[in-house]
């Protein structure tokens, strides 16, 4: 019902003339109430037929139903498209609700509806998928619908960027309205980095390549370059350090370039690459791309300070030497201060002993450090070096000290700061020793140290027999997982010929012997090579853990295309299985694709989009000993966003008229009411609506008259009829 | 000083050090990792200088640091092979042929990290006993050969700085090696280096050597101390940290 006064300017002269007779004839009044009330009602009716009301009955119309799609990818937030139709629907919005019934969504993979106010805070989310936010509206919304208006720049990068071809595409036959809102206009000129592909992995000192295009638009023949940064430290505290650089002459379109480069450190390393910015580009946000690698280091470090040459420096310096997966620096001392010097030092190979120097300046380079049978006191190393040692295996580096005359007590170091890291304990006076050949105890040890990748080698036959070892007493909380089989301590338990002990972050280990060159020399199974791989590197261990050791894959990896990663053994002499499971529940066991020594190589690629979880087993002599895993999400190949900047008019012009709509140019938007609401209401779809009531007018002025005399002469009866007054 | 005075102050140096070492040096004992001289005995001449392996240690543990034995070790080819890693073997004539089973020990021997000095105490240059190391040694290691160790190689490096080989008589100017691995496993001299070591029971030496004399004796046993270490820390001189001290004394 809608209320209409044609004479509003009468209404306060009315209005005067009717409070006075409202006064003197009903308040002043002292008629009966009942005259008064009648009296009253005569006066307004009066007055409201002066101005000249009426009543109209009016069917409510229910109004179409647009959907607003605005895009809110990448693309739409590099150039100003974005605060575009933020001011479109500032002017408009008002006027399209007048009309339509207008609901918000915005879209950049999933649908999302808004509010009118968020339009003004759009948040970029994304890539760009028109054709998956139509069906998902149609899904959600049905036939609810009657027409869509599509805010977008058709810059699709979905894998499926065709268009809706009808019913089969579960879309429906609701048009679509694109309209071109975006200000820019002529070509976009841009310079960006697309398809930046870094390697999942890398390891420290090896030589990788970055590759990537450099997409042009609108800049041809030009030099640009291409520069790799390292980034360091966090917040105000960044930095970026420049790792290399390719120069490159632009040309319109791709330019694809390799940038080669060195890990240099070990870890997850941040890196930015960037191109030279050029005037005039639609924006800069896309001249630079930052990644992450996981850097590992390909070998164990290892520093072996020997106080003489022997036959167990000789097998242990070789091994060493000749392990690939293994870097080492040694020194053993070759004269002592009480040797005679025959000749001049000219004629000597000799070199000054560094070892004062590695110790306190050079421990971070290593990952072991190992004392055979070495006096420190001759060679200029103090309680300093010592502190600054504990210190590094305090913070995960791993130290054995092997057995000699000069090793344990009897080398003095139970007065030094080593004395509270190792796994045995040593007293001021030299450790009583066991002489004569023994085979060692290992049966209830740890089978990781005797384990290699063919199984164990102390199986096949015993252990050749060691010389002799220096009793000593193991720490509480040491392993023992070499015994003597006879020599006991002083509290009456075996003798330890190994201990093992995690300090702290760090890892030590006591070998009270000097003679395992007779594993080597005493069989032809590789029980040496296993069992110093083995304690090398599980002292080298400290600080791995599950959760680190599968390196790489990708966080996103693209449906059909190998995911490599790598998986570190924690135990020595693990073995690896791994396997994935899709989104689906399907697990697939993988086969080792390569790398070798601490490392097992694997390679998969996803058939189905979702997230996949990667199962690590890691198992010494058959028993499982831990699991890890580590999840990526896989999904079709996105073409990339932030490089392709041009508005693809021509796209949305088809999917106008694919699906019945219009495509609406930038004058009709730029015009009042920011839509030709003819030309849009031919093509809405009619939804059939519930019917409301048929449409008239009543109650006109004469009618007011009317019941103004009417009420008079209900006045006048009942004064003549009830109260008797004339 | 003069050439005799050096010569005196040399002997009464290595007389004093050797009676240190003498009773420093621990007794006889294969344990505790110390070095002891280990001799091959064969049907032949296997031992032409037999006081020889004494000298060796007292200079060997006065001028370094190699703890070793106050013993000479004399085995055959066997099973007990094993129990030493670094053999000598002697000899100037022909000898006996290795029976299969010794031919693989020997194999064995090298494989495992052992290593073998050889040195023909002969009076030709293509002596019997050469004939007979190569052709043992073409059944121990089949399709490799002796070859010519570099001057540069560790071995003339790994105590002393030397320029080339050394011996009682120089025969030929280069040492000859098999590779067994990164390493020479079995080192071959031609040039009588146990001759430059023997005594009489007065302690002069009984051989003169040919034809730089003392020079030449003292150039003997340093090699033969390069020998040892060189047995004791492998290719330790060629690591990259000893280049640049080494390559500014040999340019001195």
């Amino acid at each position: 019902m809608i209320i209409v006064f044609e004479n509003i300017a009468l209404m306060p002269i009315a209005s005067i003339f009717a409070s006075a007779a409202f006064y003197f004839a009903v308040i002043k009044s002292r008629a009966p109430v009942a005259l008064r009330i009648l009296r009253g009602s005569a006066i307004a009716l009066a007055l409201m037929s002066a101005a000249g009301m009426s009543v109209t009955f009016r069917e409510e119309k229910p109004k179409k139903t647009l959907a607003a799609l605005i895009d809110v990818s990448d693309s739409m937030f590099l150039s100003a498209r974005s605060g575009d139709i933020s001011r479109y629907f500032k002017k408009n919005l008002k006027s399209l609700e007048s009309e339509y019934r207008v609901e918000l969504f915005t879209f950049a993979g999933a649908l999302k509806s808004i509010r009118p106010s968020q339009i003004y805070s759009l948040e970029k989310s994304g890539t760009t998928d028109i054709k998956g936010a139509l069906r998902e509206l149609t899904e959600v919304f049905g036939s609810g619908i009657d027409g869509i208006l599509l805010f977008s720049d058709g810059v699709q990068t979905a894998a499926d960027t065709g268009l809706p071809t009808g019913r089969n595409d579960t879309y429906g036959d609701i048009p679509v309205f694109a309209l071109d809102v975006f200000s820019e206009r002529g070509d976009v000129r841009d310079v960006s980095l697309a398809d930046v592909k870094p390697p999942a992995f890398s390891f420290k000192g090896s030589r990788n390549e970055l590759s990537l295009n450099v997409r042009s638009r609108g800049f041809n023949d030009l030099g640009a370059v291409v520069t790799l940064q390292m980034v360091t430290g966090d917040g105000s505290a960044r930095e970026y350090v420049r790792i290399s650089s390719s120069a490159l002459t632009l040309r319109e379109g791709d330019n694809p370039l390799n940038l080669p480069f060195v890990a240099a450190k070990t870890g997850r390393v941040q890196y930015r690459v960037i191109v030279s910015t050029f005037a005039g580009e639609t924006t800069r946000e896309n001249n630079s791309n930052t990644f992450a690698i996981d850097v590992l280091r390909d070998k164990l470090r290892v520093l072996y300070l020997c106080g003489r040459p022997s036959y167990e420096y000789a097998f242990l310096r070789d091994f060493l030497k000749n392990d690939f997966g293994i870097e080492l620096v040694t020194f053993v001392i070759l004269r002592n201060p009480e040797n005679v010097a025959l000749v001049p030092d000219e004629e000597l190979s000799l070199i000054p002993f560094p070892g004062a120097d590695v110790l306190m300046n050079r421990l971070t380079d290593f990952d072991v450090v190992i004392f055979e049978n070495f006096t420190f006191e001759r060679f200029g190393i103090y309680s300093p070096h010592f502190e600054a040692l504990k210190k590094w295996v305090g913070e995960g580096g791993g130290f054995l000290m092997m057995g000699g005359e000069n090793s344990f007590a009897g080398g003095g170091y139970a007065r030094t700061p080593i004395a509270d890291m190792l796994p045995v304990t040593i007293g001021q006076q030299k450790e009583p020793e066991e002489t004569g050949q023994f085979a060692p105890v290992t049966a209830d040890g740890d089978p990781e140290l005797f384990h290699s990748g063919s199984g164990d080698v102390r199986g096949r036959q015993n252990l050749p027999k060691l010389d002799w070892i220096q009793i000593m007493s193991p720490r509480a909380g040491a392993k023992v997982p070499v015994k003597h089989p006879w020599a006991r301590t002083a509290s009456g338990e075996a003798a330890p010929v190994l201990a093992l002990l995690d300090f702290r972050a760090g890892r030590t280990a006591a070998l009270a012997t000097n003679s395992t060159w007779r594993w080597r020399m005493g069989s032809a199974d590789r029980a040496y090579e296993t069992f110093w791989k083995n304690l090398l590197s599980w002292l080298a261990s400290a600080h791995d853990d599950t959760a680190r050791n599968i390196m790489g894959p990708p966080e996103k990896a693209i449906i059909g295309e190998d995911v490599e990663f790598l998986v570190k053994k924690l135990s020595p002499g693990g073995r690896i299985s791994a396997t994935v499971a899709g989104p689906d529940g399907r697990r697939e066991t993988l086969k080792e694709s390569g790398a070798g020594g601490d490392y097992a190589a694997f390679a998969f690629a996803p058939k189905t989009s979702g997230r996949h979880t990667i199962e690590i087993t890691e198992s010494v002599a058959g028993a499982a000993l831990r699991k890890s895993f580590k999840s990526f999400v896989a999904g079709p190949y996105l073409a990339d966003e932030s490089s392709n900047l041009e508005v693809d008019r021509e796209f949305l012009g088809r999917l106008a008229r694919k699906t019945g709509g219009l495509y609406v140019s930038a004058d009709m938007t730029a015009a009042e009411g920011g839509l030709p609401s003819e030309e849009i209401s031919k093509r809405l779809k009619s939804s059939p609506r519930k019917g409301g009531k048929t449409s008239g007018e009543a109650a006109p002025t004469a009618v007011f008259f009317a019941a103004v005399v009417l009420v008079i002469l209900a006045e006048l009866t009942l004064r003549w009829k009830r109260y008797g007054l004339w | 000083m003069n050439k005799n005075s050096n010569r005196l102050l040399r002997i009464c140096a290595v007389a004093a050090a050797a009676l240190l070492s003498i009773l420093s040096s621990p007794a006889a004992d294969t344990s505790r990792n110390i070095f002891v001289f280990t001799q091959i005995r064969y049907e032949g001449d296997w031992d032409p200088y037999p006081g020889m392996w004494e000298e060796i240690i007292s200079f060997l543990t006065t001028t370094t640091s190699v703890a070793a034995a106050r013993e000479r070790k004399i085995i055959a080819v066997g099973e007990g092979i094993f129990q030493t890693p670094v053999v000598w073997l002697f000899g100037k004539r022909e000898f006996a042929p290795l029976s299969d089973a010794q031919v693989k020990i020997l194999r064995d021997f090298f494989d495992r990290g052992g290593t073998m000095f050889i040195d023909d105490s002969s009076d030709s240059v293509e002596s019997p006993f050469r004939r007979g190391i190569q052709r043992e040694f073409a059944r121990i290691f089949p399709g490799k050969r002796w070859e010519r160790i570099p001057e540069s190689h560790s071995i003339y490096r790994s105590f002393y700085l030397m320029r080339g080989p050394a011996g009682r008589v120089m025969r030929r100017d280069y040492l000859e090696g098999v590779l067994s691995g990164s390493r020479y496993a079995a080192v071959l001299s031609s040039n009588d280096i146990g001759g430059a070591w023997q005594k009489d029971k007065f302690g002069n030496y009984l051989y003169e050597c040919v034809p730089l004399r003392d020079h030449q004796r003292w150039e003997s046993h340093k090699l033969t101390v390069n020998f040892i270490l060189y047995s004791l820390t492998g290719t330790y001189k060629s690591d990259a940290v000893h280049q640049p001290f080494i390559e500014r004394k040999i340019r001195r």
